[in-house]
């Protein structure tokens, strides 16, 4: 008979563990001091970037290098943006002076002036954006150029280091051998589109790098092939 | 005559409405211009990530506050 002043022991399901959440491909950036966080949205050379990463960047795909534009290439807009910010100074006293409408309130003055120097960071902070994310990537895995032309262009390629045939760079011209920066020239095979990394610094130490992860590519692809 | 009054009897309304219509016109459409610029850096900065975002997005709200409040100084004074 069953015991009626017993509870019967109530079996409770097994509590499935608790699956980990996948590593996130973007590694934890270890502390930097406050100049690097300063000086590193200035960098066009970068070795091994530890905080960086792109769109499509693969679970075992490390950055080696990345690379701009050398900053010497945006001297003509920081040119003409000094020259916008001191023009003020000389336009408008001269425009006090010749007096075209002799009716236009300091206020107007005011606006006109704030609105001159609003454009003249717009100027600054478009081109600076223009060459910031327009960045080359060399990673273990591939090679990715990504562009940005405008505010409303983007647009990013990338191929596979095991694919590169040649990779030769050129330096023309007395401020590009003095300074030290010229093109690299990538290209791969078949009807693959080659790659052109304009301007970059240290160009030589590109192929370099690029030279060296193809070879270690190349030793390690009979070793893929058998499984290993 | 001032040249304000003058031009106000030749067409009926003052100049500087419609000096103050297009100012507010062009800082409109510059104000769109900044979002524009404040949303394509959000969705590069999922592009190409890095450290060096913050400082830039900081930049982009400044430049968006800064528009923004030439807007409402050219409202409100002018």
């Amino acid at each position: 008979m069953p015991d009626v002043f017993v509870e019967e022991t109530k079996v409770l399901p097994k509590e499935k563990p608790k699956q980990q959440p996948p590593t996130p491909i973007i590694k934890p950036s270890p502390k930097r001091s406050l100049w690097h966080r300063i000086k590193q949205p200035l960098m066009a050379y970068m070795a091994n970037p530890v905080d960086m990463h792109f769109e499509s960047q693969e679970e075992k795909e490390e950055i080696c290098l990345l690379l701009r534009r050398h900053p010497i290439t945006n001297m003509p807009w920081i040119v003409g943006a000094l020259v916008m910010l001191f023009a003020p100074l000389a336009v408008f006293p001269i425009l006090s002076f010749l007096n075209p409408l002799p009716d236009l309130t300091a206020r107007y003055q005011l606006i006109f002036t704030l609105f001159w120097y609003t454009i003249t960071f717009s100027v600054v902070l478009v081109n600076y954006l223009e060459w910031y994310f327009n960045v080359y990537f060399v990673t273990n895995q591939r090679i990715i150029d990504v562009d940005f032309n405008n505010l409303v262009h983007r647009e990013l390629s990338s191929t596979r280091v095991a694919k590169i045939q040649d990779v030769t760079y050129k330096v023309n011209g007395v401020i590009r051998s003095i300074i030290d920066y010229g093109d690299v020239f990538i290209q791969t095979a078949g009807t693959e589109e080659n790659f052109i990394f304009e301007a970059v610094p240290q160009p030589q130490e590109v192929v370099k790098q690029i030279g060296e992860l193809i070879e270690k590519k190349e030793e390690s692809a009979p070793a893929e092939a058998q499984g290993v | 005559m001032t040249f304000d009054n003058t031009l106000q009897n030749m067409i009926g309304i003052s100049p500087f409405f419609i000096l103050k219509l297009f100012i507010l016109l062009g800082l409109m459409m510059y104000l769109a211009f900044a979002l524009v610029v404040v949303r394509q850096i959000q969705l590069m900065s999922n592009v190409v990530g890095g450290g060096g975002q913050y400082g830039i997005k900081l930049m982009t709200l400044i430049h968006l506050a800064a528009i923004l409040l030439i807007f409402v100084l050219a409202l409100l004074t002018l």
